[in-house]
């Protein structure tokens, strides 16, 4: 959240755009620039790694977002940060319907977690997620019952509690950012993430039951 | 600590959401916050924190980049930049790897080779850690064997952790099979090896060694007069590949026999792999890194680099489940053994998460597919060693290395060639998390039956081989004795097994139950969730299953038949037996396998009768067969043979007849709707083919109200998607031609395919048949709509019922588009409105999508051309979809391949030729993909059927517009079809040989 801290309020980028657009896009994007990257890293299908590199889809989005800057001036309620993110994901959209043929009339939708491989499955995306992330076979199957366990835990929430934990978690944005985006109330939001944590831990410990550890 | 304004009230869950906030934010500045300040803190939340809190370590710990996170590694290269280390000083690296760098080095004073290990991990100034460092140096340090690189110390110095090792001068075993690779000649480089080794035996060998050192005058002679380019294999023959095998399975014996010796002193190596293993100049294998720290159960780790991606190429399937043990380095030490046969790795690389769902799901080709010289015997050990679960692979090291050594030196090894119980074990190890309880079980009951004859099998073998080395006979008929005792033995106990099995048989039932779920669901997230004995429920799963998992499900069936058959009194069995039955005809179905379905369908709908004969009042039962008699109904219909669908929807229908539809439960009426729709579409189909037979001038017709397929050819089953673009697009007779819709030539003219004749009598014109056909069509489908309509109304958001009657629109849209088109307009818009409804609600609810792609590509003469396109490319589109997401699925590559050869026929009658050619083109690759998905199966007997008469339209349209060049195209892509499925075949034939 350092970045977060770092970005002027609403009022005073809109002003800085309304005097030099280019100028201010290009210093407020720099300052949430790793943020979107996280979000790129973890929304990017793992089968386009090789094919399609974080900085590309980084890049893409600024020339998005540059054309498209009147679409966040003329939303008054719409933080900054958000309206990137939402820039981010098209651009994903777009990349991945180039590579995979997705429908165009998804595109309002929001990219949902499960749906960043196409497959329609959050556990693969996760797991393919942080198997991406490792660069240790040992250090997988040291967390391969883990990820099982979330993946589990993932699969048996419903898709909003889902979504939940993949922004605070693995976009990690906060929650008045998550309560935004998803359209619902800040303390519905975070009902829903204290709910799925809990499921979490629950599920975690009977694991560990059977186990026997 | 966490920020809580005065003055300022928040609710609870604010308040537990701000101190997971603060904890994330402390975990990701690579903090170690304590759980339990949080909850002194805040005591009243004591037992919430501690909930979330751990929730969060754990999420934030998985996904946690290891260059983030707190240890910070510094990288290969830094490390590379070392000068000195200790007391040594580095003269230059050697190689690196997944865990460091290596140089190699001279002790300053003692003026020693040495080889050094740097770990890049800065020290740590765990005491723990130190302290497991140096007791895995030194209990490696206590092993000593003449294939083992010796470690001698363990220091720290310039802030790294290190080893010092033996110095071994030589290649690392991946270098040498890269090297094999880059040659292309096996027999060259193995001699090099081999006579130094000197295994062979064979004085004849020596002679070869030259060839290989570029300084000796024989070589340099022998380069000048051999051709630049000859041909690789003449350097390869026979003998010389039989000597690497040989060699191969010496280096690798040495290496079980060094590994079983650290496995004596209990100390696992953990990263058994070609690059850890050194052949030195003079031919031996040494095995480097062992005892090296590769705990993998421990808070800080040294394999936590950061830098490398380790291949996971080499990881066991167990130890993806954190379980590792000495079968895991029997299956690495086989790996290696794959890879030095075959010369190339048993799981090619690809990326990270793609090799770890390769090594979790599935066999790497049998060695011998690769490379057909590898002896039987030699292929049989590896794949014992590479078997998928821990049970079914040598259970010691050691054991390999006797066969191994077995297989050097001509003996029989103890290892056997996959017999029908491998072959079912196989079968359940596709599951590497299948409980092995069910396994067990299964295997058991077939066990008896595969016992007797293996028992035979061995002891003959045994014999002949016998018979063949008199100078060992004593000690072969020794063996032969104890292996029959064994079998002896083994049979009894089997047997008694069996009679146990016999009584416990629920017990089966259930295991088969689990096995056919992880089967069918292996590839599922959560496979155990899942209802799966219908049809439909099976469509949407992604599943690998392959015709012989099917074939293997129907030999367990043989027990329970049996089972049944012998307990008439079991009631409860008889209907399991009856369930099983059915869920292996609905796999066969899907597989297209149809006579096979149609077989285990009626033994599911005769042991489903009989239970309902003694037990009428059973509505499960009721419920299965009715679905049952459907499913067979569909496979019916898919393999063409109408007149037998809708024989089985009547009969489901009179089962119920007896009921009034009031008094039926919903249950049934959904199922009684959907029959009544079945009966409709098949109507519908068969009124087209009608249609097609009224105009293809042929002199033959089929007769009686149905087409029926003629023996011996075999329409698609994609045809009911098939028929119905090329009726809907030509412009009602009476009217006449169009322009703009010539494209009406492809209708079939000249008889392909389930064109034939009909085995009865030519039947007159009859100009009545077609609406007649169509007017039952809509009958039956208003019947099935007016029960669901009712459902509907008891439960409008009910997506079975309204996905049903969503399929009855499709069918009205189809019996409805020759006398009224406005009406068929609007049932297809009532479909789709339904179905894009659904998917909204479930969007991964595949069978929705695959309906929708079908009533998209419904066409009615009225559309415009525009959105015809439109509809068409949407149809394609969700088919691209799907079956990009469902690779393994048969049906979603036909349905591409047929709804993207509408769109081809319709680019045809538009005039775009172009567009008609790239279409067929990706139809092609469907086609491939389907080939290579199932070989065997329908795809070869009807790509004719599938692209002919489309391709032919395309190459009469452009004849006719004198368009050679995409005449040429066409029948290019036809050509191309024929040689995919000849070279198919060969490989089919060259496989089975």
């Amino acid at each position: 959240m350092v970045d977060e801290q770092l970005l002027p309020t609403r009022e005073e980028i809109v002003d800085a755009l309304q005097r030099d657009r280019e100028e201010a896009l290009a210093e407020y994007f720099s300052i949430v620039q790793s943020r979107l990257k996280r979000i790129v890293n973890f929304r990017l299908d793992y089968r386009l790694s090789g094919r399609v590199s974080e900085s590309d889809v980084i890049q893409e989005t600024y020339v998005r977002a540059a054309k498209r800057i009147d679409s966040f001036l003329d939303k008054e309620d719409m933080p900054f940060f958000v309206w990137l993110r939402l820039e981010v994901n098209q651009k994903l959209h777009e990349i991945h319907r180039h590579h995979f043929g997705a429908e165009k009339r998804d595109i309002r939708k929001e990219i949902k977690l499960g749906q960043t491989n196409e497959s329609g499955r959050t556990s693969m995306a996760l797991a393919a997620h942080i198997v991406a992330q490792l660069t240790s076979p040992s250090r997988l199957i040291e967390r391969a019952e883990q990820i099982s366990i979330l993946e589990k835990t993932l699969a048996e929430m419903n898709e909003l509690d889902r979504e939940v934990i993949a922004l605070r978690h693995f976009e990690e944005l906060s929650n008045i950012e998550t309560a935004k985006i998803l359209a619902i109330e800040p303390s519905a939001a975070s009902k829903r993430y204290l709910r799925a944590l809990k499921r979490l831990r629950e599920i975690m410990e009977t694991a560990k039951g059977y186990n026997g550890s | 600590m966490v920020a809580n304004s005065p003055g300022n009230p928040q609710s609870d869950a604010e308040i537990l959401d701000r101190i997971v906030d603060h904890f994330t934010n402390r975990l990701r500045a690579g903090d170690h916050p304590a759980i339990t300040d949080y909850q002194k803190r805040y005591p009243k939340f004591k037992d919430e924190i501690e909930d979330l809190l751990a929730s969060v370590a754990m999420i934030e710990q998985l996904k946690s980049d290891p260059t983030h996170s707190s240890v910070k590694s510094r990288s290969l290269d830094e490390v590379s930049s070392l000068d000195r280390i200790g007391h040594y000083k580095i003269n230059g690296e050697i190689g690196r790897g997944g865990m460091g760098v290596v140089f190699e080095a001279v002790h300053e004073s003692l003026g020693k080779r040495v080889a050094i290990k740097v770990m890049p991990t800065p020290l740590i100034n765990s005491k723990n850690f130190v302290e497991r460092f140096k007791r895995e140096a030194q209990s490696a340090a206590r092993l000593h064997h003449t294939n083992i690189v010796s470690v001698f110390g363990v220091g720290e110095g310039e802030g790294y952790h290190y080893y010092v090792m033996d110095l071994i001068e030589g290649q690392t075993l991946g270098a040498v099979i890269n090297g094999f690779n880059a040659s292309h000649s096996i027999g060259t480089k193995i001699d090099h090896y081999e006579t130094r080794l000197d295994i062979s035996g064979e004085a004849t060998v020596a002679r070869h060694v030259s060839t290989l050192s570029e300084n000796s005058p024989e070589a340099s002679n022998k380069k000048s007069e051999s051709p630049q380019h000859r041909p690789v294999h003449s350097q390869a023959p026979a003998s010389k590949k039989a000597n690497h095998y040989r060699w191969a399975a010496r280096i690798v014996a040495d290496i079980a026999d060094a590994v079983a010796f650290a496995h004596d002193a209990d100390l696992l190596h953990r990263d058994i792999k070609p690059s850890n293993l050194i052949l030195d100049q003079k031919g031996q294998i040494w095995i480097t890194d062992f005892g090296l720290a590769k705990d993998t159960r421990s808070d800080i780790n040294l394999t936590k680099t950061g830098d490398v991606i380790g291949t996971p190429q080499y990881l066991s399937p167990e130890s993806l489940e954190g379980k590792y043990d000495c079968r895991s380095e029997v299956y690495c030490i086989g790996l290696t053994l794959y890879e030095l046969a075959t010369l190339q790795p048993a799981f090619n690389n690809g990326t990270t998460a793609e090799v770890i769902r390769a090594i979790a799901t599935s066999s790497p080709p049998p060695p011998r597919k690769i490379s057909p010289g590898i002896p039987i015997d030699l292929s049989t050990i590896i794949e014992k060693s590479i078997s998928k679960t821990a049970e079914e692979r040598y259970s010691t090291v050691k054991e390999l290395q006797r066969d191994l050594i077995a297989f050097i030196e001509d003996r029989p090894i103890a290892a056997r060639p996959p017999s029908t119980i491998e072959l079912v074990s196989k079968w359940g190890r596709r599951n590497p998390l299948a409980a092995s309880l069910s396994v067990v079980s299964c295997i058991l009951l077939l066990l008896v039956a595969a016992t007797t004859s293996f028992g035979y099998l061995y002891t003959k073998d045994a014999l002949e081989k016998e018979a063949q080395k008199s100078a060992e006979l004593k000690h072969q008929v020794r063996e032969t004795e104890e292996a029959n005792q064994k079998v002896q033995t083994a049979y009894q106990s089997q047997l008694n097994e069996y009679h146990r099995a016999e009584r416990n048989v629920d017990i089966s039932i259930q295991a088969f139950d689990r096995m056919f779920k992880q089967l069918v669901a292996k590839d599922s997230a959560n496979s155990t969730e899942l209802s799966i004995d219908g049809l439909e429920d099976l469509q949407g799963i992604e599943t690998s299953i392959t015709k012989q998992d099917a074939v293997f499900l129907e030999e367990f069936l043989a027990f329970y038949d049996k089972f049944a058959t012998n307990n008439f009194d079991n009631k409860s069995l008889q209907a399991e037996s009856a369930r099983a039955f059915r869920r292996v005809a609905n796999i066969y179905q899907l597989l297209g396998e149809f006579d096979r379905s149609f077989d285990a369908y009626k033994k599911s709908i005769d042991l489903y009768n009989k239970v309902l004969s003694e037990t009428p009042e059973s509505k499960e039962s009721l419920i299965a067969l009715v679905q049952t008699k459907n499913e067979l109904s569909r496979a019916y219909r898919r393999d063409q043979n109408l007149e037998q669908a809708i024989e089985q929807n009547q009969s489901a229908i009179k089962l119920l007849k007896d009921v009034p539809i009031e008094q039926l439960d919903n249950e049934l009426k959904l199922e009684l709707a959907k029959t009544f729709n079945s009966i409709g579409s098949s109507l519908a189909i068969n009124a087209v083919i009608y249609d097609s037979l009224e105009e293809s001038r042929s002199p033959k017709k089929a007769n009686s109200g149905f087409h029926r397929r003629p023996d011996g050819h075999r329409p698609p089953n994609w045809i009911e998607l098939y028929l119905d673009k090329n009726r809907f697009r030509r412009p009602p007779q009476r009217k006449g031609p169009e322009p703009g819709q010539r494209s009406n030539s492809n209708r079939p003219k000249d008889g392909p395919g389930f064109m034939a004749r009909g085995s009865g009598r030519p039947r007159p014109r009859d100009a009545e048949a077609n609406p007649r056909l169509l007017r039952r069509s809509k009958e039956n489908a208003d019947k099935a709509i007016k029960i669901l309509e009712q459902l509907i109304a008891q439960d409008p958001d009910n997506a079975d019922y309204r996905s049903a009657r969503a399929e009855c629109y499709c069918c009205l849209a189809w019996s409805f588009v020759e006398p009224n088109q406005k009406t068929a307009l609007e049932m297809r818009s009532l479909a789709i409105e339904e179905l894009e409804s659904l998917i909204a609600q479930a969007p991964n609810h595949s069978s929705y999508r695959y309906r929708l792609a079908m009533a998209y590509s419904l066409s009615n003469p009225s559309d415009s051309p525009e959105n015809r396109k439109l509809m068409l490319e949407s149809s394609v589109k969700i088919a691209n979809d799907l079956k990009t997401q469902f690779p393994k699925v048969l049906d979603y590559h036909y349905l591409f391949i047929s709804v993207q050869n509408t769109l081809a026929i319709n680019f045809i009658g538009a005039g775009n030729f172009g567009a008609a050619l790239s279409a067929f083109e990706g139809s092609k690759v469907a086609f491939e993909a389907i080939l290579q998905l199932n070989p065997n199966g329908i795809a070869l007997r009807r790509t004719d059927l599938l692209f002919g008469m489309q391709l032919r339209s395309l190459v009469e349209a452009a004849e006719q517009q004198s368009d050679e060049k995409t005449a040429r195209a066409a029948k290019n892509i036809r050509n191309d079809l024929h040689k995919l499925i000849s070279e198919y075949r060969l490989r089919q034939t060259a496989a089975t040989q």
